[in-house]
């Protein structure tokens, strides 16, 4: 009775909301997914350039496959961006900078290469922003006393990756 | 002396559930937020927010808190001064058959 009396009141704005926030702390942080988004970058210029040398005939089905293979390096490149803000922002804290106070200006090349990477099709800039990656995943790994190695990724564009040794 | 607010988020949950309304009373009429009571208080970033209080320094600043773990960190949160605090929740308003409660100090243990 008194509820459906307070929100009718609340609907005609006498009654303010109190902010009870919820931003839920799941603490899931991995590296894995950017580093595949990486790779995808590196993927989607190979395949650009593969099917620049055999164009086919049919024009309509080549622009076809072709926007779709940018519109999939221009998003993973985006990926790699989010995803590493969100690691950089949320997960490090004070102790973590203090014990890699490179990982600002690590994430800040991230940023740059991946912009490069989105803008044009230059295979080295894609490459240079995986080993950018691979060193923000050791990092990652590090603060948490987690050892890596690093493997050629066993599908194309067969590229060291950085993994973490569990 | 009194305010009402209704409750947005989960936060202070079971305590306080989305929708419901609070009333609450002023600080300077009840008296100083202590250790345990749920506050209303004016934050910065957020507006309007109720919170348990978590710990009061030694300067009167309050370190706040959800009664559940999917509330803001508190680090996030901040402190308040005291002079952010408006007052102290004492009655809990909600819907159906829970009806009216009063609101109790809750010395949290976490």
């Amino acid at each position: 009775m008194f509820h459906t009396l307070l929100s009718k009141a609340h609907a005609q704005g006498a009654i303010p909301d109190a902010q009870a926030h919820c931003d839920i702390p799941c603490k899931i942080y991995d590296p894995g997914p950017i580093l595949i988004a990486a790779l995808t970058v590196v993927r989607m210029i190979d395949i650009l350039e593969d099917w620049r040398k055999h164009r086919p005939e049919d024009d309509v089905a080549f622009i076809n496959t072709l926007t779709r293979a940018i519109a999939q390096k221009e998003e993973h490149a985006s990926i790699v961006k989010d995803s590493v803000r969100v690691i950089w922002g949320d997960y490090f804290k004070a102790p973590q900078f203090q014990q890699f106070p490179q990982i600002h200006q690590l994430t800040h090349d991230i940023m740059l290469e991946a912009g490069a990477a989105k803008q044009g099709v230059n295979r080295e800039d894609a490459v240079k922003l995986v080993e950018l990656v691979n060193q923000f995943a050791e990092i990652f790994w590090a603060t948490k006393n987690v050892k890596t190695k690093r493997a050629v990724c066993p599908y194309p564009p067969s590229i060291e990756v950085v993994y973490p040794d569990l | 002396m009194l305010r009402l607010a209704r409750v947005a988020g989960i936060s202070m949950a079971p305590t306080l559930r989305d929708g419901d309304f609070v009333v609450a009373v002023s600080a300077r009429w009840w008296g100083r937020p202590r250790r345990g009571d749920i506050v209303l208080g004016e934050h910065a970033e957020l507006g309007l927010i109720i919170k348990r209080v978590a710990d009061v320094d030694g300067q009167g600043r309050l370190t706040l808190a959800g009664d559940n773990p999917f509330s803001r960190e508190s680090a996030l949160l901040g402190s308040l001064p005291a002079s952010a605090v408006w007052g102290r929740a004492v009655l809990r308003v909600a819907p159906g058959a829970a009806g009216l409660s009063r609101l109790h100090r809750l010395v949290p243990t976490r």
